[in-house]
């Protein structure tokens, strides 16, 4: 092994930058209130991170899944109960020798429940860049409907 | 790590790491650290980052003084008008720098992206060969 690389330390989480980062992160939660850094610790710690969002019609839900192959994701539904599942294959170069090696492979399983039936048959998923959507239409009889007040 | 290793593993959720220090202040918003794997072949190094949500268009490798720069610009991906229910990552700039060493021929720096991966190939500049230098008599 040469000594190609040299991360540049203070940019990453450890040493006195990273208790900096903290500090400044504490100070942006006294100043800001609740942000995402704080909401991003509340995490159910199942790969992978997700990130679930919703409008009147739909629920979105977004997950990071760097180099897998779309064919390799599985996604199905249940009542409103979403499972994805895959494996994220990461095959190690032959006759290559490492000097650094961060990202992993392995499986995954998670289920994510959402709050009303979806409409299974319309569920649409597509993979761009790496970043897996899934929509999903809210059933019928769980969509908000507009009530005109009879005078 | 071999291949079987990676067979019967399960996936750990990992939280993003965010980029602390003074590159932080340069500009607004969140930047987060592209995890990596480098490893050297007999021709070549390759640099593989993971860069979800990174389009051709938003990478930016810049290569002066030895410093290898990546940035990779995300644009969100949520729409307008929807409301989070759970939110577990944010997405933002990927930014990581890298010194290297002479040896890289770097005219012949090849990258590409594909799901969101990098792959960047740094060919190795031919050693100079060994030369035997004779002594003349005089």
């Amino acid at each position: 092994m040469t000594g190609f690389w040299l991360d540049f330390p203070w940019e990453g989480q450890g040493g006195v930058a990273g208790e900096l980062g903290r500090m400044r992160r504490t100070l942006d939660f006294l100043a800001n209130g609740p942000s995402l850094a704080s909401e991003a610790a509340r995490t159910a710690g199942v790969f992978p991170l997700t990130n679930v969002t919703e409008d009147a019609d739909n629920f979105y839900v977004y997950a990071e899944l760097p180099g897998m192959d779309p064919a390799d994701i599985n996604i199905s539904i249940t009542g409103k109960t979403l499972s994805l599942s895959g494996e994220r294959k990461i095959d190690p170069e032959e006759g290559a020798s490492y000097h650094r090696k961060e990202r992993k492979g392995g499986q995954f399983n998670r289920t994510i429940t959402l709050k009303t039936n979806v409409d299974a048959a319309k569920v649409e998923a597509n993979f761009v860049h790496g970043v897996l959507t899934v929509v999903l239409p809210k059933a019928e009889e769980a969509k908000p409907r507009q009530i005109a007040v009879k005078g | 790590m071999s291949n079987t290793e990676n067979k019967d593993k399960n996936l750990v959720a990992k939280e993003k790491t965010e980029v602390t220090g003074p590159a932080e202040q340069t500009r607004p918003g969140r930047m987060y650290v592209p995890e990596v794997d480098i490893f050297e072949k007999d021709a070549d190094i390759v640099l593989l980052a993971d860069m979800p949500g990174v389009a051709a268009e938003d990478l930016e490798i810049d290569l002066r003084d030895n410093v290898l720069t990546i940035t990779g610009d995300v644009q969100a991906q949520e729409k307008e008008g929807q409301v989070y229910m759970i939110r577990e990552y944010g997405t933002g700039r990927y930014y990581r720098r890298f010194t290297l060493s002479n040896d890289i021929d770097q005219s012949k720096i090849q990258a590409s992206l594909k799901n969101g991966v990098m792959r960047l190939v740094l060919p190795k500049v031919e050693k100079a060969k060994p030369r035997k230098i004779e002594v003349q008599a005089a």
